[in-house]
């Protein structure tokens, strides 16, 4: 290689454009793919479809809670629209502090939904609920003065009806505090913290729910 | 003692029934499966979410909810406009069928000073002509 071509040579790399860093192209991700937190992020900025899967994700969390408390179908139905209905309008909160965790924030609207629920019931008085046929009566008399353990007692089980009956005689803060302590098995803790109460206040409702449940059952002893 | 023995016995039958409501109270993992993947409960939400944000709307601007008001009355006011000038209509029409043209309505005769002769006027007035 001569010298002269040599130097065209450093003067055409000279000429060439410096190498430019590529941009950091962000490849949309599927909505399945992003977190809890960065959906919500995502419906604020107006796209409705990341909704559809918060929804997807946590509907089941809903469905379950609502049977806690409520033996119907369509009740638990109208549980799920509400808690979701409620939370769509409250993202903006959930942005601004419980960050860490959808589900518990989530878990708290639906335990509000049915204590709502439930009070509204109570004021309704919707007491025809709880009455029980002259043969339920007659069924609980029986099963509390047999004094065998249940498993010996063949055919006589207390069926979800019956027992909601009984539920649906307590006031409406008996009746959650008992289905969060005995059906979800929280904390007292977890539930001061769902409930907005402090653990004092919990620990004595779980008291006084127990005593007036057993109030009821004792009117058929 | 005896009573005390049969309160406790009680109380252990009320305690022991207590959890077997609570284990009544147990719904299988299928049915609150079923329930969650009912058909249509993205879009009955998506529906009340709608209904909740256009509610929202209208309470935040009274000048919308007024004008939906507005809208709202402007049938009703049409109707009653339309049935005000009906009536007006069929008066007239039988005025004109009893013979009580507009031209011997005593407004009519009164406010056209050309029609009335001055025995008409003192007439009207009960006065007597010299």
């Amino acid at each position: 290689m001569t010298r002269t071509a040599l130097k065209t040579g450093k003067a055409a790399v000279a000429r060439l454009p410096k190498p430019v860093p590529k941009p950091v192209v962000e490849v949309p991700r599927a909505l399945s793919e992003l977190s809890d937190n960065e959906l919500v992020a995502v419906i604020l900025q107006g796209d409705e479809t990341a909704f559809a899967q918060l929804f997807e994700r946590h509907r089941q969390l809903v469905s379950r809670l609502g049977y806690r408390f409520f033996a119907r179908r369509e009740q638990v139905e109208d549980i799920i629209q509400d808690t979701f209905t409620k939370s769509y309008f409250a993202l903006r909160d959930y942005q601004g502090g419980y960050e860490g965790s959808f589900p518990a924030w989530l878990t708290r609207i639906a335990v509000h939904t049915c204590y709502d629920e439930l009070r509204r019931q109570k004021r309704r008085s919707e007491s025809n609920l709880a009455d029980l046929t002259d043969d339920e009566a007659a069924f609980l008399n029986e099963r509390l003065h047999d004094h065998r353990p249940a498993s010996n007692i063949e055919g006589t089980a207390l069926t979800r009806d019956l027992a909601t009956k009984l539920m649906a005689r307590l006031k409406p803060e008996d009746r959650v505090v008992l289905t969060l302590v005995n059906l979800e098995e929280r904390s007292i803790a977890e539930i001061a913290d769902l409930m907005g109460w402090t653990p004092g206040k919990v620990k004595m409702r779980a008291f006084r729910a127990r005593e007036a449940l057993r109030d009821v059952l004792h009117r058929f002893v | 003692m005896w009573r005390w023995k049969k309160n406790k016995i009680a109380d252990e039958q009320l305690n022991r029934f207590s959890s077997e409501v609570f284990d009544a109270l147990h719904v299988g993992e299928s049915e609150i499966n079923a329930t969650a993947q009912s058909p249509f409960l993205l879009r009955r939400i998506q529906v009340r979410i709608e209904a909740e944000a256009r509610r929202r709307a209208e309470a935040n601007n009274p000048w919308q909810l007024w004008l939906l008001t507005f809208k709202q009355a402007v049938p009703a006011m049409a109707l009653l406009a339309l049935v005000a000038v009906g009536s007006l209509w069929a008066l007239n029409d039988l005025n004109d069928a009893n013979g009580n043209a507009p031209e011997n309505d005593v407004a009519t005769v009164l406010l056209a000073p050309d029609n009335v002769s001055e025995e008409d006027v003192s007439a009207a007035l009960g006065w007597q002509g010299n």
